[in-house]
Formats: C-alpha cells, sequence, structure tokens
C-alpha cells in the first residue's frame, strides 16, 4: 500500500493535468459527440507528457532548478516574460475553473446550490495549501481521485460492444462531424494532457520532496504510473459517454451528464465511489493550479517558495497564491461558467506549449545543469519528434478554436 | 558600466555595422585575496551578425544534442565571432566599435 | 563538427572563460545556506568613463551582482537609473555553477523590501504564519 504514497505525485499531476473539471466534461463531450475515435490523441499526448515530465523531473532532481526557473534561465526576457503572462493567466482560469469543479461536484452529492459550496471549496484550497504538509496533500487527493476508477468499472459493467468500440478507434475523422470540430478536439485532448502547469507542478514538487540524484528511479516511477493512468481513466470516462450518450444523441453539457453512464452502469453505490472520485480530483486540480501559480511567479522572479517552508519564510509566495484564490472567487461569483472556462484556456495554453517545452528539452542536455545525467540518445530523439508536433499544435489551436467556435 | 547598457547594441567597424554584441567573455583569474572567487575582468566581446542569431549559445560549445536543434541554432549564429578587448576602440554606452584591424577569433569556449 | 573556421584566441593567463549572459544573466541568486536571494538582473562593472578606449586600456573588473526592476528595460530598451537597484557585490560570491552561490546569508546582502514588509503584515498576522507545514 505505501508503494502507492511512492507514486502519489505523478498521480496528483496527472489527475490535476487531465482529470480536472474541464477534461473530464470534455472527454465526456468527446465520447458523446466522436465515440472513441479520438482515443489515439490520448495515447499520443500521454507520451509526449511521460517524455517531458520525465525530463522536467530530472533536471529538478540533478540540478534543484525547478522548471521556471529553467525557463527564465533560456529564454531570455521578452520569450520568459510572454510565456510567464500566459502560464499565469492560465492558471489563474484554471484555478478559477476547479474552484467551481468542486463546489458542482459538491452540489451533485448533495442538493445544496454550487454558489454555497463555492466560498467554501475556496477557503479549503487556501487552507490545505497553508497548513498540510506537501506529502499528505499529495497521498490523500492523489488516492482518492484514483476512485475516478469508478468509470473504468462501469464501462465494463455497460456490457460495450467490442466490435464498435474497436471500429471507432480505428476510424480517423466520422463523417457525422466536420473535420475543423474533429481536430479541434484533438487538439482540446493534446493540449489537456501537456498543460504546462503539470510540468511546473511535477518538477516544484520534486524539489519539495527533496529528490536528488538517488531518486532518479522514484521520479521515473513516478511518470510512468501516474500519467498512464490519468490517461486510462480519460478514455473510461470517454468510453462510458461513447457506450450510454453517442447512440442516445445526448449532448454532454453539465457535470451530471458525465456520470449518467456511471449510474446506469452500477446503481447509487458506483455513482456515490465516481462523484467522491471526482471531488478529490477536482480539489487536487484546484491545489495543482494554485501552487502552480505560486511557483511560477516565485520562481521566475527569485523568490523564496515551497509548502517545505514556513509561510513567513515565503510571503510573497503565499500572498500571491491567496490574490489568486480571492480573484477566483469574485469571478465565480459573478456567475461565470466554470467549465466553459476551461475550455477555452486549454486551446489557448496549447498554443504557448513551445515557450515551456523548449527550454525543458535545451536543459536536459546542458552538463552544466545535469552533469553525467543528461538525456541519452533515444530520449532525445523522441523529444524532438514530439516538440515538433507540439510546434505544429500550437500553431493550429487558435485558429481551430475560431473556425470551429469553440467545437460547436 | 551595465552590462544590459551594452547587450543588443550594434557593433561598428571603421562606421560599418558588422553585426549585434551578444555577450561579453570574462576572464576569472584563480584568486583574489579576500574572496573565494577571483574578480573578473572582462576578456572579450561576442558579436552575431544577426540581433537574435546567438540564443542558448550553441554556437559557442561543443554540444551536439538535441540533434537537430543544435544545428539549428548553430546555423542561425553562423558568422558570429570574438572580439578581444585589446582591439575595442569604444565600448559603453555610446556605442560599440572595434579597431580598424580587429582579429575575429573564433566564438568557441575553450572546454 | 559545426564550429566555424575562425582560429582560436592565443594563450591567455590562468584563470577561467565564462559569458556573463550565458552562464550568469538571469540565474537564481542563494545565499550560502541554499534559500533563494533573488535574481541576477544585470551587471555592473568599472565605470569605463565615455567609453573610447585608448590603446592599452586595461579591461574593467566585474563590481557587483545587480538586483532590480529591469525588465521592462531589457524588452523594450531604454534605460533607467540604477542608482536605487540593490547590489550584490563580487566578493560575497562564493561558486558558480546553474546558480549564483554566495558565501555570506541571505540577511547580509540588500535585497528587496516587500518579502519582509509582507511577512510581519500580513502573513504573521494569520494563525498558522509561522508554521512549517510537517
Amino acid at each position: 500500500m505505501t508503494r502507492i504514497f511512492a507514486v502519489a505525485l505523478g498521480i496528483l499531476t496527472a489527475i490535476g493535468g487531465f482529470l480536472d473539471i474541464g477534461d473530464m466534461v470534455t472527454n465526456a463531450v468527446v465520447g458523446s459527440r466522436f465515440g472513441l475515435s479520438l482515443a489515439w490523441v490520448v495515447v499520443v499526448g500521454v507520451g509526449g507528457i511521460c517524455v517531458f515530465a520525465h525530463m522536467a523531473g530530472k533536471v529538478a532532481a540533478v540540478s534543484g532548478r525547478a522548471t521556471f526557473e529553467v525557463i527564465r534561465e533560456r529564454l531570455g526576457p521578452r520569450l520568459a516574460v510572454a510565456n510567464l503572462g500566459a502560464s499565469f493567466a492560465i492558471n489563474l482560469l484554471t484555478l478559477t475553473a476547479e474552484v467551481g469543479g468542486v463546489a458542482l461536484a459538491l452540489q451533485l452529492a448533495s442538493s445544496v446550490h454550487y454558489l454555497a459550496w463555492v466560498p467554501l471549496a475556496a477557503l479549503a484550497v487556501w487552507f490545505v495549501i497553508w497548513r498540510v504538509r506537501f506529502q499528505l496533500m499529495e497521498n490523500v487527493t492523489g488516492l482518492v481521485g484514483l476512485l475516478l476508477i469508478g468509470f473504468a468499472v462501469a464501462f465494463f459493467l455497460l456490457g460495450p460492444d467490442w466490435n464498435e468500440l474497436g471500429r471507432q478507434v480505428m476510424q480517423v475523422l466520422p463523417s457525422s462531424e466536420s473535420p475543423f470540430t474533429y481536430w479541434f478536439y484533438a487538439v482540446a485532448l493534446f493540449g489537456a494532457a501537456l498543460t504546462p502547469y503539470e510540468v511546473f507542478f511535477f518538477s516544484s514538487g520534486a524539489v519539495e520532496e527533496g529528490w536528488t540524484t538517488k531518486d532518479l528511479a522514484e521520479s521515473r516511477a513516478n511518470v510512468l504510473v501516474g500519467f498512464p493512468l490519468g490517461g486510462i481513466l480519460s478514455i473510461a470516462i470517454a468510453g462510458c459517454a461513447a457506450i450510454v450518450l453517442l447512440p442516445a444523441g445526448i449532448e454532454v453539457t453539465t457535470l451530471s451528464q458525465v456520470v449518467l453512464p456511471v449510474q446506469e452502469a452500477g446503481g447509487r453505490l458506483l455513482l456515490a465511489v465516481a462523484i467522491l472520485g471526482i471531488v478529490a480530483a477536482t480539489f487536487g486540480a484546484a491545489l495543482e493550479t494554485t501552487l502552480s501559480a505560486g511557483y511560477t511567479l516565485a520562481q521566475f522572479f527569485g523568490w523564496t517558495w515551497g509548502k517545505f517552508r514556513a509561510p513567513a519564510a515565503a510571503a510573497r509566495f503565499h500572498v500571491t497564491m491567496a490574490i489568486c484564490l480571492i480573484i477566483g472567487l469574485g469571478v465565480l461569483a459573478t456567475g461565470a461558467d466554470p467549465i466553459m472556462v476551461t475550455e477555452i484556456s486549454v486551446v489557448f495554453s496549447a498554443a504557448a506549449l513551445p515557450l515551456t517545452y523548449l527550454p525543458i528539452l535545451i536543459v536536459a542536455n546542458d552538463p552544466d545543469y545535469m552533469g553525467s545525467h543528461v538525456n541519452g540518445r533515444w530520449l532525445n530523439a523522441i523529444g524532438q519528434v514530439y516538440l515538433a508536433v507540439i510546434l505544429v499544435v500550437s500553431v493550429a489551436a487558435i485558429p481551430l478554436l475560431v473556425i470551429t467556435g469553440v467545437g460547436q | 558600466m551595465f552590462l544590459a547598457d551594452l547587450l543588443g547594441r550594434p557593433v561598428l567597424q571603421s562606421g560599418q555595422r558588422v553585426g549585434f554584441l551578444t555577450d561579453l567573455r570574462l576572464l576569472i583569474p584563480a584568486r583574489t585575496p579576500g574572496q573565494q572567487l577571483g574578480t573578473p575582468s572582462v576578456y572579450g566581446v561576442l558579436v552575431c551578425p544577426r540581433r537574435t542569431g546567438s540564443f542558448l549559445g550553441f554556437e559557442r560549445r561543443d554540444l551536439d544534442a538535441p540533434l537537430f536543434l543544435a544545428r539549428w541554432f548553430r546555423w542561425r549564429a553562423r558568422g558570429s565571432f570574438l572580439v578581444l578587448w585589446e582591439d575595442l576602440a569604444q565600448c559603453g554606452e555610446q556605442g560599440v566599435e572595434l579597431r580598424e584591424g580587429a582579429t575575429r577569433w573564433s566564438p568557441a569556449l575553450p572546454p | 563538427m559545426n564550429m566555424p573556421q575562425l582560429p582560436m584566441p592565443p594563450a591567455r593567463p590562468e584563470g577561467r572563460l565564462l559569458d556573463v549572459r550565458l552562464s550568469l544573466l538571469d540565474r537564481q541568486v542563494l545565499d550560502v545556506g541554499d534559500e533563494p536571494v533573488g535574481v541576477v538582473d544585470d551587471v555592473e562593472f568599472d565605470d569605463a568613463g565615455d567609453g573610447v578606449l585608448a590603446p592599452g586600456t586595461p579591461p574593467p573588473q566585474l563590481r557587483n551582482l545587480v538586483h532590480g526592476p529591469i525588465l521592462l528595460e531589457r524588452i523594450f530598451g531604454g534605460r533607467r537609473p540604477r542608482a536605487h537597484f540593490d547590489r550584490i557585490p563580487w566578493s560575497a560570491v562564493a561558486e558558480l555553477g546553474s546558480a549564483v552561490r554566495l558565501a555570506v546569508e541571505a540577511s547580509a546582502v540588500p535585497v528587496g523590501w516587500l518579502e519582509g514588509w509582507l511577512a510581519t503584515n500580513v502573513i504573521r498576522r494569520i494563525p498558522g504564519g509561522r508554521h512549517v507545514p510537517r
């Protein structure tokens, strides 16, 4: 059991990265409109984040430099500030959505209105960041978030038509939807898998855990367990929607539709498990994005940072995060739809991906940072291929957003 | 004199612009009494024909990984050279200028 | 090998060569206990007067690492009086690696006031502010 805790950082990073509220809904939307024909994108995306999170973790463990410090050091002022602006804005939007997502999940579980849960959710996120030890935070949210496995259980309980699903997986570009919409969702899913705050959080988490060159194997284990698990659960959510919602032509617009297949498969017990998983996952995502907002700003300006320090020793770091949560609270209080917010922010973040992943690839090869732990040839080869894909995606992201009107 | 005032400035020689100042190379002596690291002095100036040519410094290091990126950035920095301090006629806020017969050396950093 | 065909410079006095922008600028500064102090925003050399160099003028020496709001100038150009910037003298530097490590504690080095102000007036007022999460 304790060995699960050793990979808790990877699991939490993955959950916050591609099982947050926006991605859960996007996966269900994709399943209800495209079946499993976009599953390959999730697989490609998981491969990409595994490669880069592994590198970011290595850099943090060997040199002690977390990813945004590396970005500042390698990109020069203009590009680094551009990255900071984009990343911080996206973090802010996403954490707003996640706090809203926690409230939505709690509304689903109780019958208390969502807006009543919002301030409680924000306060809880703040409190955990303020007071709870990093390891405890990642262990609890990571483990409870894994209850999302309820979707995988539901998937099998629903007795899927394997022939039909297999046909969908192989079929690229279903004829019922426009190719632009198909590629828009492909970009959204890829962008979700590779959201920069995942590497910001993972590398900063490596420093929080105090990883050194002796812990490289643990870093690798976190990557190889966490992200594929996240990918499997993503596909499970899409698969459930593909089995139940696609044939019925049900459009996914709310969280209750996302869990509809689970209720159908396993009744109220499985539904309760899934909802608990959703609460934990969105809470974990809220923690991850809020901490990332703090990490990126603090690392860019060279402030003291980290949950391993008392808040008084990292004042600017904690004040930044508190301000972000207050802003998020304000935005949610106006009644903005948190889910729509993340869907758009994922696509914008896809446009800025190269600014995060290029420096990681460069520094992972720099002996001044890595000593003898520079990348091997195969890692570089895969890394460069993914970087090329990332460049294509970043160029295509915003045009597709505009052309399809956010996936209409 | 501050580094930020010099970076990116056009470098002239005999009235013609020959490039932009991309970096300063320092010589750090082995020992200076009273401190752990010797006080560095300016050894030379790195010039690149294009303003943003020298990004990440691949033209100065014997580093070939990652392969395609290294080649790409090295190509972008082609034509870069090092000028030693004694070959500078002017170096300050007013501008950077090379002497008439200034020698251009390889920008490579010795290992 | 893709290195240019220009010759290598002649032998130089004992010491280590370092490119400022490549290896020093924008790097994290850590104190003797590895606590972050700030970022190297700029580097200050001896005053070179009007900059015109008569033959035989010795090269300027690096006096201080500079820490201050230089970001806008580096992006857009322009100049700002450096009088109020914080300076870390080179004599305080112990080691150069992926970060700059000082030989002194953070308290011995002039760094911005915001951290201390926030710590005293905001953080310490909230319960648990001095508690290290364990």
